[in-house]
């Protein structure tokens, strides 16, 4: 019976596609966290809790620039995603915080460059995948 | 064996979903413990609003397939946003969160209208800050909204695949 194998081979190679995901998300946050650091500021204002987009003021060689990026984004909305009030008691106005901005393109920079939660979902799925996929083969191989 | 395993994986997935939810029942639990201990302050409620969504029910309402199901099938959904504001050492902040996690959103707009007539817009309010960020604020730190969501989780998809799973292996 080659169906078992089949549907292990699907489920197995779904998190082999899922996993390369995630490590390209972990090829740009190794690239990011080593990116230089500046003290930057929170610029935008309360109205994070309205919507309003995270801003933050930074300066590199005498030049002023203004971040949006806090994490590296997955695409879409997801519950692993910060909401504006989590945002607003992380980057309250005001607070001071540590910029990683590209040396070759100031005006890209991000504050949190290790941060996994955005791939959540991804991890979520290569292990769901994976483990299905394994039991199904494991599965098979025994009635086989 | 392999109809067995079928019904194996899902049985897992589930308990798997209910020991995750009953470890965040565990550590909203333990959060709620320390904000009850946080420092308090008057502050005052600067806007007041619903915020709704529908669940989108129209493909299946309308699905010939499903002819028992009318356009009634969709739900809407509505929770209350307090927004207030406060000062801790000369400093001003503002908040939304009234307790632990993430806003439970309720099928009866009912629940909403409840909280906005608790708290009228430039009432004075509690709040509860923590002293170490006091940007993390909220009014109702006892609140267990999140806690019996996450435990009904827990117990239902826990309880239920740890039933099927012994059953299973019990026929296996």
């Amino acid at each position: 019976m080659i169906a078992p194998y089949v549907i292990a081979g699907v489920l197995l190679l779904l998190a082999a596609g899922c996993a390369l995901g995630i490590l390209h998300w972990l090829a740009k946050a190794f690239t990011m966290s080593r990116w230089p650091t500046v003290k930057g500021t929170i610029t935008s204002s309360w109205d994070v809790l309205d919507g309003e987009r995270i801003k933050y003021a930074y300066a590199v060689g005498g030049r002023r620039y203004v971040g949006h990026m806090v994490a590296l984004s997955g695409g879409g909305a997801s519950t692993f995603d910060a909401t504006p009030q989590e945002l607003v008691e992380k980057y309250p106005p005001g607070a001071e915080v540590t910029v990683y901005y590209n040396p070759t393109h100031c005006a890209t920079a991000v504050l949190e460059p290790r941060s996994m939660k955005n791939a959540g979902i991804s991890i979520l799925f290569t292990v769901a995948f994976a483990s299905f996929g394994l039991l199904f083969l494991a599965a098979a191989l025994r009635a086989h | 064996m392999l109809f067995h395993y079928a019904i194996l994986l899902p049985l897992i997935a589930a308990v798997a979903l209910g020991a995750l939810f009953a470890l965040k029942t565990v550590s909203l639990l333990r959060k709620i413990a320390a904000c009850t201990r946080w420092p308090t302050v008057t502050g005052k409620v600067i806007g007041t609003r619903t915020e709704s969504y529908v669940d989108d029910n129209t493909t299946e309402a309308t699905d010939s397939d499903h002819p028992h199901r009318g356009p009634g099938a969709e739900t809407e959904y509505t929770g209350a946003i307090i927004r207030y504001a406060f000062s801790v050492a000369g400093r001003g902040y503002q908040s939304t969160r009234r307790y632990v996690g993430r806003p439970v959103l309720s099928g009866s707009p009912r629940g909403a209208a409840k909280v906005l007539a608790k708290y009228p817009l430039n009432g004075a309010v509690t709040v509860h800050y923590n002293p170490a960020n006091p940007a993390e604020a909220m009014l109702e730190p006892a609140n267990l909204a999140n806690v019996w969501l996450a435990l009904a989780v827990a117990v239902v998809f826990g309880g239920i695949g740890s039933l099927a799973l012994w059953l299973l292996w019990s026929l296996i």
